[in-house]
């Protein structure tokens, strides 16, 4: 399958309940809700331009309830950067994306590979100091150890969101400057107001 | 059978189908590990070799169950009272004497082959189940639970677990527990459940972990909970447009389950259900649990993602229609075909809800609006009419010209086109929420809709907003698209004025800025309507030329299929907004009178929940951008071709079914 290069994939994972979807909402519609629905699977998308050539920015928001690895390694696979959430207000939250991040590895090929591949660790909810079970400094040491970015991030007080898409398109970069470049620099100022509709 | 009729150690034998001995048919295998032998046995029919794949594996539970103690070859004695009662008698370690046997004609082959396991024999590549295994293997192989044969002692376990300490936890079955914790409780799990050990296991107070442990079992039995043979009816049932008759379908598939999937399921649905009565506090209702359960309980075998992704929405929506009415589904006593009372309220009380809080969730992404009951009503009954015209608009559309073909292409113009062509339900439902009219008669007044007309200055006046846009696409759109098709139908000059004067006025109402968006929509999609036109109009006109001349009789049809069409969708739209009871009396009069509404029904159908896998997570006060619309319209197109959505994702923009959504940021 040829790679299309005006599609640029980013995969959330995360254990159920630790906002993904949130934190994806919050990026594409910048609200936030409270209400409590797992999610299946859900695809955003959002048009941004680099070089005055449009270029979609496909955001997929999986499911953290039933894990079926056939898809979870479909979309590692398919995807090109990698958003990995934990709950700051829950340490299970963050041991569970070991493994996923595990099969990211696996998926993604040798360590050289695995370098230049967008992955953000980031901690959710960091709004909620009262229950917080996992530190800031946590975080990031196990960022560390897994060798990828790290971040704390609030949906709900909108701390950090638009940061971290901004971070994480910014570390693509590092792989093909050429064309990445374009997306990080394009990403704030030229993102286009319009609509645009896709039907083909 | 030969000389080699020696004593079988059925205890020690793992059984299974012979899938991978493809000379003959119905062959299941009995593999004993212990001395690397290998037994094929074909039975007459596929019925047969279940009921022989039953007995031998409930015989090998009872004798590894007794084995401990007891010399194999003489497990008569059973130690765990949960083993099956029924099965006692005929725990002979020899070929079981079974009165099945006499079903065997003589010709059936027994043959007897010896294999090294060591040779890497391609007759055993599935693991054997080793005794006592509690996870991954068939129902029937499970330890049975203290109060049934039928049901594993496991899911007794777990579930006790969760009712006891897991209630009233926020996301109990969606917080996944520690995946270690998991794992290693499988393999103590494996190897033997004896409740007294396990329960001072602090994994065990875990109820996450539990609750993984649960899903775990579910998802990694061989044959999914409704059966890997059922499945495709289970889906197909789903698909039924009437409410009563898809309950009826689900209730006769499920008591066609074999006896362990029966009661297990059984018992698990009536857990789930107390966890939903928890709602309040746990947050899961029936249908958190089914996104979480569906894919679980309801797959198909092996890894198919396709199917798995295409039917996701079904499986769920079936596992909350479970859950919702377990009390139903088993009672066992009522006859299954007569349409009484009581099926009545229980299909059209599942189905009010679930329909249009699936359309809702679209349309407050769509326009953000306030929750309000005539909101859902006009709305949802728009969006839906939608949803069925443009599957009648594609399997008509043949018959209609260029410009009709233009349409059914794009689904942004179907819809529009419908959107305008249809406001009676609308209208009904709005103005007398609580008065529902009868199907029929919404529909006879096509043109008086004042409801329609924006903005209303009312508490609903985000309502009558967000209609006005939705009609107004379809008012300018249509303007552009639809006068050949009304010539030919004839009987559309009730529907143009309505679409015109609602693309006019409807601007009125609005901000600056809204109208700007909207504007701009149109312009672009008509922009792509027209650069498609373009593209289809080589393919097509070959095969308008020959269809010319019956196109004439053909749009004739189509003519008279309009009304009952829009009845059938007024009567939905009604059902959908739960104001009628009296709907219910007479379900879908559609169905016997447009020769085309049950196929159609089943792509509705599989459209409207498949945006519900795509939005089931929008809430009620999000504003959103007008591509949010963009997103509602678009939604035949991810029907269509919903495997494309994820496993060719790749395509793109290249591909219409690949368009999912298109959010804008409001910068």
């Amino acid at each position: 399958m040829p790679e299309q290069s005006n599609d640029y994939r980013v995969v959330v994972f995360g254990a159920g309940g630790v906002g993904k979807s949130s934190l994806v909402l919050r990026f594409v519609k910048g609200t936030f809700r409270e209400s409590y629905i797992p999610t299946i699977e859900d695809t955003y998308r959002q048009v941004i331009s680099c070089n005055k050539n449009i270029c979609t920015l496909q955001i997929t928001d999986t499911t953290g309830s039933h894990q079926f690895p056939a898809m979870q390694r479909l979309s590692i696979s398919k995807g090109h950067a990698f958003i990995l959430v934990y709950s700051c207000t829950s340490r299970q939250s963050l041991e569970e994306l070991r493994p996923i991040w595990e099969v990211i590895r696996e998926t993604k090929g040798g360590a050289n590979e695995l370098a230049s591949i967008p992955i953000m660790l980031v901690g959710n909810k960091c709004d909620e100091t009262e229950n917080r079970e996992v530190s800031a400094a946590e975080g990031e040491a196990e960022a560390k150890s897994w060798g990828c970015h790290f971040m704390e991030t609030s949906a709900k007080t909108n701390h950090n969101v638009k940061e971290l898409f901004a971070e994480l398109l910014n570390l693509e970069k590092n792989r093909n400057i050429s064309l990445q470049l374009e997306k990080k620099g394009q990403l704030k100022g030229t993102r286009k107001l319009k609509e645009k509709c896709m039907v083909m | 059978m030969t000389g080699s009729c020696e004593r079988i150690d059925i205890g020690h034998n793992c059984v299974e189908v012979a899938c991978d001995y493809t000379k003959r048919k119905h062959v299941l295998r009995l593999s004993s590990p212990a001395s690397n032998t290998e037994l094929l046995l074909q039975a007459d029919d596929t019925l047969t070799m279940a009921h022989w794949i039953r007995d031998l594996q409930t015989h090998a539970i009872a004798q590894s169950a007794s084995e401990s103690n007891i010399s194999p070859h003489q497990g008569k004695s059973r130690k765990l009272p949960a083993t099956s009662p029924r099965k006692s008698s005929a725990t002979e370690a020899t070929l079981p004497p079974s009165p099945k046997s006499k079903t065997w004609k003589g010709r059936v082959a027994k043959q007897f082959r010896r294999i090294q396991a060591g040779a890497g024999s391609p007759n055993s590549p599935h693991p054997p189940y080793p005794p006592g295994t509690n996870i991954g293997v068939p129902l029937q192989h499970c330890v049975s639970s203290t109060f049934s044969e039928f049901v594993p002692l496991l899911v007794e376990l777990c579930t006790n677990v969760v009712e006891s300490k897991g209630l009233e936890i926020i996301g109990i079955y969606r917080v996944p527990g520690n995946t270690a914790a998991v794992s290693s409780l499988t393999e103590a799990v494996n190897k033997g459940l004896d409740s007294s050990v396990l329960a001072q296991d602090p994994r065990w107070s875990d109820v996450n972990v539990i609750s993984s442990l649960l899903k775990s079992f579910f998802r990694r039995l061989p044959d999914s909970l409704l059966t890997t043979e059922l499945y495709p009816a289970f889906i197909q049932a789903d698909k039924i447009e009437d409410p009563v008759q898809r309950m009826n379908t689900i209730k006769k598939l499920v008591h066609e389950l074999p006896d362990h999937h029966f009661q297990t399921l059984k018992y698990i649905l009536q857990h789930l259900k107390r966890v939903v009565d928890n709602a309040e506090v746990n947050k899961m209702e029936a249908r958190n649990l089914a996104i979480v359960f569906g894919p679980t309980l309801v797959r198909a075998g092996g890894d198919d993602m396709v199917t798995m992704v295409t039917d996701m929405s079904h499986q769920c929506r079936i596992v909350e229609t479970l859950i919702l009415n377990v009390d139903w589904f088993f009672d066992e006593s009522e006859s299954l075909n007569p349409v009484d009372t009581v099926e009545l309220s229980t299909g059209v009380d599942h189905h009010g809800p679930t329909n249009p809080s699936l359309l809702l969730n679209n349309i407050h992404k769509m326009e953000g609006i306030q929750q309000s009951v005539s909101a859902k009503d006009i709305v949802s009954s728009i969006l839906f009419a939608a949803n069925r015209k443009i599957n009648r608009s594609v399997s008509s559309s043949k018959a209609f010209s260029s410009h009709s073909t233009q349409g059914h292409l794009s689904t942004s113009a179907s819809t529009s086109k419908i959107a305008c062509s249809l406001p009676p339900p609308p209208s009904s439902t709005a103005t007398s929420p609580t008065n529902p009219q009868p199907p029929g008669s919404s529909n006879e007044h096509p043109t008086s809709s004042p409801s329609c007309k924006p903005p209303a200055p009312s508490p609903h006046s985000p309502v009558a907003q967000c209609i006005s846009q939705s009609v107004m696409f379809s008012g300018n759109i249509a303007k552009k698209l639809q006068s050949p098709e009304e010539e030919q139908e004839g009987g559309g000059g009730g529907v143009s004025p309505s679409g015109s004067s609602g693309a006019i006025t409807s601007y009125t109402g609005l901000s600056a800025n809204t109208q700007e968006r909207i504007r701009r929509f149109e312009q672009e999609t008509l922009a792509m309507l027209h650069k498609e036109y373009k593209l289809n109009m080589d393919k097509d006109s070959k095969r308008e030329l020959e269809l010319d001349d019956k196109s004439l009789d053909s749009s004739t049809l189509s003519s008279n299929e309009l009304r009952p069409s829009s009845e059938s969708i007024s009567s939905n739209s009604l059902n959908l907004s739960r104001l009628s009871s009296s709907c219910a009396t007479s379900p879908s009069p559609s169905l016997q009178r447009s020769p085309r509404s049950p196929r159609l029904a089943t792509r509705s159908s599989s459209a409207t929940h498949m945006k519900r896998l795509k939005t089931g997570k929008e809430l009620e006060n999000e504003s959103s951008p007008a591509s949010g619309s963009t997103d509602s319209l678009t939604l035949q197109d991810v029907t269509r071709s919903q495997s494309q959505h994820i496993l060719a994702s790749d395509e793109g923009s290249q591909r219409r079914g690949s368009v999912t959504r298109v959010h804008s940021r409001q910068c």
